[in-house]
C-alpha cells in the first residue's frame, strides 16, 4: 500500500467500510511516501485508522492546515478536533477523485452494460445470475459483453469469460467434433456457480457448439500424472 | 440504476464524524465549514461527474430508425371520431355498409361471387388457417324488406389493409429509413365475405341484412371491426418558395416546424415525385425533389404512444431502448448467442405474453405455426429454399389468448431479419 487509494481498496477487500476508516495525519513520516504504516511494507490495515503523510502528494492543499504552529497558537486550541475532521474529510474526498482515475468512455460503457444486465435488460434469469456473482466479476464480464458487441462473437470471447469466472478452468475443443468443447471447471458445482456458468454458455457461446461438463473432477489422460489421481478421474 | 452504484456517501459521513467531536466550539466550526463550503464542493464535483457521464451517453450514435406503429381493432359503434392517437386505417369504414343493388345482380347474373363485408375472427392464428380453407361454404339468409332468401357464402382472407402496411415499406424507403416489422395481429384476422348465389332472388329487392351461420366459428365472428392505426393523413404545403440547389436540377422545399405537431413523427408519401432527399434541420423538414413550385405534400403523421384505454389491445413495433440494443444497431455484429437473441426478442416488448424458452437449428419444420409479417419483402437475400430450420420456442403466460401465435409471428419475422441464412419459425411450449 502506498497511496491513499491503495488503502482504501484494501480496506474494502478486508470487507471494512470506507466510511470506517479515519485518516490521520502521521506524527513521523518519510518525506517521500504517502503512506505511513510503521512497517513500509506493511500490506493489511491493522486498525481503521490510517496514518498518512498528506504533504507527499497534496502540500499545496494541506500546507496551511498542518503547519504546526496553526494549532499551536492560544487563540486556535479549541479547534484540533475540527481540524483534524477536516483533514479527514478532505482526504476522502481526495480518494474518491484517486478512484476516478482511469475513467474512460469505454468504462462508461461497461458499467451501462452491467446496470442493463442487473435490470434484466438480457432477462430475468440473466439478471438473477449476475447478481448472484461479486462486483468485480460483474464488471470483468460486462467488459467481455461489450467486446463480443465490438467484435463479435467467438470462442476466444467465450473462453477468457470462463477463464475469469472459473480460474481454475480447462477449455478443450474435441479433435473429432470442433463444434464439441469439453470443459473442465476445477470447483465443486453449487446452485450458484451453475447459474453463473449457465450464464456464460447462454451469453458467450455461438450457436451449434456444446459443451460437457466436467466439475470437481477432471477426465483422465493418458500420459498426464495430474489428470490420473485414483478416485478423482471423471469418466468420458 | 445509476452506474457508479459505489459512491461514497459523504453526507451521512460528515454527519457521523461531526458527532466525534465533543468540543462545542470545534463542533461549531466544522458545521459552518463542512456544510457551509465543503459539501457544496463535493456537489459541485459530482455534478461535473454526472454531467460527464450524460455527455459520453449523449456522444453514443443513435441509429436511424423509423416511428413505431401501434395497430387495434374497434367496434364502429365504440370507435370515437375525436380520438387523435388512433385513426381508422381506412376512414370509409366509418360509414354503415350498404349493399349495391345492382352490383349484386350483375355478379350474380356473371355467376361471380360479390363482395358482402368483411369480419373479424377472434380466433387463433392456426383456426384462422382452417377457416381460410377455400373449399369451405357456409349457409345463411338474405333478409329484405318482405322476404327472406337461402344463399350461399364463401370467405377469403382481406388483404387490403395488409397492402397498407405493405404501402409502408415503400413509404420508409422513399424517407430513408430502414424497414421495421409492423405487429398487426389484428389484420391477420379479417375475412371478406362473399355471396355466391341466393335461392329465387327478386332482383328488385334491396338487401337489409344478411345472416350467416358460420357453424363452429359462429361465437368468435365480430362484426362492424374498424382497424386502427396511429398514423393520420396530412397534408402540408411547401412553407416558402423552394429555393434551387447546386446540382441545377433539384429544389429544395422547406416546410417550417411550426406546421407540425411537435413530438409526433411524419413520413413523406407522395408517390408521384421523384425526391431526391428528406432531411429534417432543427424541426423544419427539407424535402429536395425536381419541383420548382411549392407542392402540397401528402404526409402520415404517426402519432406518439398514447396511455389510452380500447377495448382491444395496442398492438405495436416499439422497441424497448436500451444502451445494449443502441450498440448493437451501432457496432452491426451478426448475432450468435442465445441471450442476445433473447435480448433482441425482449426488447420487442411483448415478454409478459411469450417468453421465450429456446432455440434450436433443425433440418426442417413441418406444420409451421407462425407466418413471417414481412412476407412481402421479395428483395431480400433469402431465396425461400433453407436447408436448415430455426426453431425459437416461446412459453405463452396465457395459453388461451388468442393472439399468442400472431404475437410469436412477430417476434419470429423481427429474427428472421437478422438470420437471412435459416428459415425461422416459431413453437409453443
Amino acid at each position: 500500500m502506498n497511496f491513499i487509494w491503495d488503502i482504501v481498496l484494501q480496506a474494502e477487500a478486508q470487507g471494512m467500510d470506507k466510511a470506517e476508516l479515519l485518516f490521520q495525519q502521521a506524527k513521523e513520516y518519510s518525506p517521500y511516501c504517502e503512506q505511513a504504516f510503521p512497517c513500509i511494507n506493511q500490506d493489511r490495515l491493522e486498525s481503521t485508522v490510517a496514518e498518512i503523510n498528506a504533504l507527499y502528494r497534496f502540500s499545496h492543499i494541506f500546507q496551511e492546515l498542518l503547519h504546526p504552529e496553526l494549532l499551536a497558537r492560544p487563540e486556535n486550541r479549541d479547534f484540533a478536533q475540527c481540524a483534524a475532521s477536516f483533514f479527514d474529510i478532505v482526504v476522502h474526498l481526495l480518494s474518491e477523485i484517486d478512484l476516478k482515475h482511469g475513467l474512460t468512455k469505454r468504462e462508461y460503457f461497461v458499467r451501462q452494460l452491467r446496470a442493463e444486465l442487473l435490470d434484466g435488460v438480457y432477462g430475468r434469469e440473466a439478471a438473477a445470475a449476475v447478481a448472484v456473482m461479486d462486483r468485480k466479476l460483474q464488471f470483468s464480464l460486462a467488459n467481455e459483453l461489450l467486446t463480443q458487441l465490438q467484435i463479435g462473437t467467438s470462442l476466444r470471447v467465450f473462453r477468457r469469460a470462463v477463464r475469469t469466472a472459473f480460474t481454475g478452468s480447462l477449455l478443450y475443443q474435441s479433435n473429432y467434433n470442433n463444434k464439441e468443447l469439453l470443459l473442465y471447471l476445477g470447483e465443486k458445482e453449487t446452485k450458484e456457480k451453475a447459474q453463473i456458468l449457465q450464464f456464460l454458455l447462454e451469453l458467450f457461446l455461438p450457436f451449434g457448439f456444446s459443451a460437457r461438463l466436467f466439475w470437481e473432477y477432471h477426465f483422465g489422460i493418458i500420459g498426464v500424472d495430474a489428470a490420473m489421481q485414483p478416485d478423482a478421474i471423471a469418466l468420458f | 440504476m445509476r452506474i457508479f452504484d459505489e459512491e461514497f456517501d459523504m453526507r451521512s459521513y460528515i454527519k457521523k464524524r461531526l458527532l466525534e467531536i465533543d468540543n462545542l466550539e470545534s463542533r461549531r466550526v466544522f458545521t459552518s465549514v463542512v456544510e457551509g463550503l465543503f459539501l457544496e464542493l463535493h456537489g459541485e464535483i459530482e455534478a461535473e461527474y454526472k454531467g460527464l457521464e450524460q455527455r459520453v451517453f449523449e456522444e453514443v450514435p443513435m441509429p436511424v430508425e423509423g416511428p413505431a406503429i401501434v395497430t387495434n381493432i374497434i367496434d364502429r359503434r365504440l370507435c370515437d371520431v375525436t380520438d387523435d392517437f388512433l385513426l381508422p386505417m381506412r376512414p370509409e369504414d366509418m360509414r354503415p355498409h350498404q349493399v349495391d343493388a345492382e352490383a349484386l345482380l350483375t355478379s350474380l347474373n356473371e355467376k361471380s361471387p360479390f363482395f358482402l363485408y368483411t369480419v373479424f375472427l377472434q380466433a387463433d392464428h392456426l383456426e384462422a388457417c382452417q377457416f381460410d380453407r377455400p373449399e369451405r361454404n357456409f349457409r345463411g339468409v338474405i333478409k329484405t324488406r318482405h322476404s327472406e332468401y337461402t344463399a350461399q357464402f364463401h370467405v377469403r382472407r382481406n388483404l387490403a389493409y395488409r397492402r397498407q402496411i405493405e404501402d409502408l415499406y415503400r413509404i420508409f424507403h422513399l424517407n430513408y429509413l430502414p424497414w421495421r416489422s409492423v405487429c398487426a395481429p389484428y389484420l391477420y384476422k379479417l375475412f371478406d365475405v362473399y355471396i355466391d348465389g341466393i335461392e329465387n332472388w327478386n332482383a328488385q329487392e334491396i338487401i337489409e341484412e344478411a345472416v350467416i351461420d358460420f357453424e363452429e366459428y359462429a361465437p368468435t365472428i365480430r362484426y362492424h371491426q374498424v382497424p386502427l392505426w396511429n398514423l393520420e393523413t396530412v397534408a402540408i404545403r411547401t412553407s416558402t418558395y423552394p429555393e434551387p440547389c447546386v446540382d441545377k436540377i433539384n429544389y429544395e422545399h422547406r416546410i417550417f416546424r411550426h406546421k407540425f405537431q411537435e413530438d409526433a413523427r411524419y413520413l413523406v408519401t407522395n408517390s408521384d415525385v421523384s425526391v431526391a432527399n428528406i432531411r429534417w434541420t432543427k424541426g423544419d423538414l427539407l424535402i429536395t425533389c425536381p419541383l420548382e413550385d411549392p407542392v402540397t405534400w401528402e404526409m402520415y403523421q404517426c402519432n406518439p404512444q398514447d396511455k389510452r384505454e380500447y377495448s382491444n389491445r395496442l398492438m405495436g413495433n416499439a422497441k424497448q431502448a436500451s444502451f445494449a440494443d443502441t450498440l448493437m444497431g451501432v457496432l452491426r455484429q451478426p448475432i450468435k448467442t442465445k441471450l442476445e437473441l433473447s435480448r433482441l426478442i425482449q426488447a420487442c416488448g411483448y415478454e409478459r405474453d411469450l417468453t421465450f424458452a429456446g432455440v434450436e437449428l433443425v433440418a426442417n419444420f413441418p406444420d409451421k405455426e407462425t407466418y413471417i409479417v414481412d412476407d412481402f419483402i421479395r428483395d431480400e437475400l433469402r431465396t425461400g429454399t433453407w436447408e436448415t430450420a430455426m426453431r425459437l420456442d416461446f412459453q405463452p403466460a396465457d395459453y388461451d389468448f388468442y393472439l399468442n401465435r400472431d404475437i410469436m409471428s412477430f417476434l419470429v419475422s423481427v429474427v428472421q431479419r437478422h438470420f437471412p441464412e435459416y428459415e425461422c419459425c416459431g413453437r409453443l411450449v
